[in-house]
């Protein structure tokens, strides 16, 4: 991650959703330099829909309600930047529909759906 | 699926023929695969070592989507033919999955006397509470006063504590997980198959299709969250009441025992029938 990141300053180096235009910073007014640090790591949510069933364990257990859910009760990713690495989704989801990548800020973003 | 990010299933599971799995949406027994197979990546075991064997039930679908060598074995007779397995390769790491009537009611007797002769197995046991594939009859395991399709007035008999069961019936490693605490469940079935001796890890999985839909909880979020409330630690459980404990079970380690097992001790049966 770049170390020279200036919190409100969303560059190449933050978490940003190319789809909302929403940076990582967006609605947590009050952070440390811990949590910036944490929140200037970005993760990709890669979700194989073929293989996803709809359970809805990843949409309703995510601590940060990154995924929000389709017509068909599946997961869409909703709110990327949010996410903070957990993997809870990925080792619960029953079907291995979710892998949890961290994402390198630089190159190109990849968006969640397939 | 992309990315190298997957590597670790694509080397276990047989993602290109068999996915996505037959189970039902929200099924534990994915979670307990996976579980399994990050298990077994941190302890660098090679496929070919490893024999994966199962009964009947669900769960018995397991070794159909891993890449080990792989056993579908009868009702209940996983334990056995895992006995016959280890005995003439002593060298392989054999894992045996069950679910909680196979472990307990039909290959109870098995699993009682693979505890007592300790030979090194590791037993997997999916405990959902109910005969989910046969149309969610109950099982030794349904919980006093709960329902399901033969006990429509609610159970009127009392479940077997496997875990306690497979202590007293003097197994090596006794642990308890569920399918919430995926993570603490890797540790336990790494140190499971670790351990010389026999091994027991039951797993509480959710079968919402057939026992939570007849017990209020007919979605994998909720008897996920149920789990959640009623699991208790062995340290916090030791501090807690008997009544406090009534509907709550325990999680984590319940024996890990150092003593002396079947195959060690044929061997040296062995070598001393060889001096003479």
């Amino acid at each position: 991650m770049s170390e020279n990141l200036k919190y409100g300053e969303p560059d190449k180096g933050s978490c940003q959703d190319s789809s909302t235009g929403k940076t990582a910073d967006d609605g947590s007014p009050q952070m440390t330099e811990q949590t910036k640090e944490k929140v200037s790591k970005c993760f990709t949510q890669i979700i194989f829909y073929d293989w996803c069933k709809a359970c809805g364990i990843c949409i309703a257990f995510c601590p940060q309600q990154v995924f929000s859910r389709n017509e068909q009760g599946k997961p869409v990713v909703a709110q990327s930047d949010k996410c903070v690495g957990c993997g809870f989704c990925e080792i619960h989801c029953p079907d291995f529909a979710i892998t949890i990548a961290e994402r390198q800020p630089e190159p190109e973003r990849q968006q969640g759906n397939s | 699926m992309s990315e190298k990010t997957n590597s670790v299933r694509h080397d276990y599971l047989r993602h290109d023929k068999k996915f996505p799995h037959v189970w039902c949406p929200g099924c534990g027994n994915g979670i307990v695969l996976g579980s399994l197979i990050r298990a077994i990546d941190k302890l660098g075991l090679g496929k070919d070592e490893l024999v994966l064997a199962s009964g009947i039930g669900c769960s018995g679908r397991m070794p159909v989507y891993v890449d080990f060598n792989t056993l579908h074995t009868t009702h209940g007779r996983a334990l056995t033919f895992a006995t016959g397995i280890k005995l003439a390769k002593p060298a392989l790491t054999v894992i045996t999955v069950m679910g909680d009537g196979d472990a307990t009611a039909i290959g109870g007797n098995h699993f009682i006397h693979a505890a007592r002769r300790n030979i090194d197995l590791t037993a997997i046991i999916i405990n959902n509470q109910i005969y989910g594939m046969t149309g969610g009859q109950y099982s030794p395991t349904t919980p006093y006063g709960s329902f399901a399709s033969t006990a429509a007035w609610g159970n009127i008999e009392h479940a077997f504590p496997i875990a306690e069961l497979a202590v007293t019936a003097g197994a090596s490693f006794v642990a308890r997980g569920t399918v919430y605490h995926a993570a603490m469940l890797d540790g336990l079935l790494a140190r499971g198959i670790a351990k010389k001796g026999f091994s027991v890890i039951e797993v509480m999985s959710n079968c919402h299709t057939q026992y939570g839909r007849r017990n209020q909880m007919n979605d994998p979020v909720t008897m996920m969250r149920h789990f959640k409330e009623k699991a208790v630690s062995v340290d916090r459980a030791a501090k807690m009441s008997a009544e406090e404990m009534n509907d709550r079970f325990t999680i984590g380690v319940l024996a890990d025992v150092d003593k002396p097992n079947y195959m060690e001790e044929y061997q040296k049966i062995r070598e001393r029938a060889q001096q003479h």
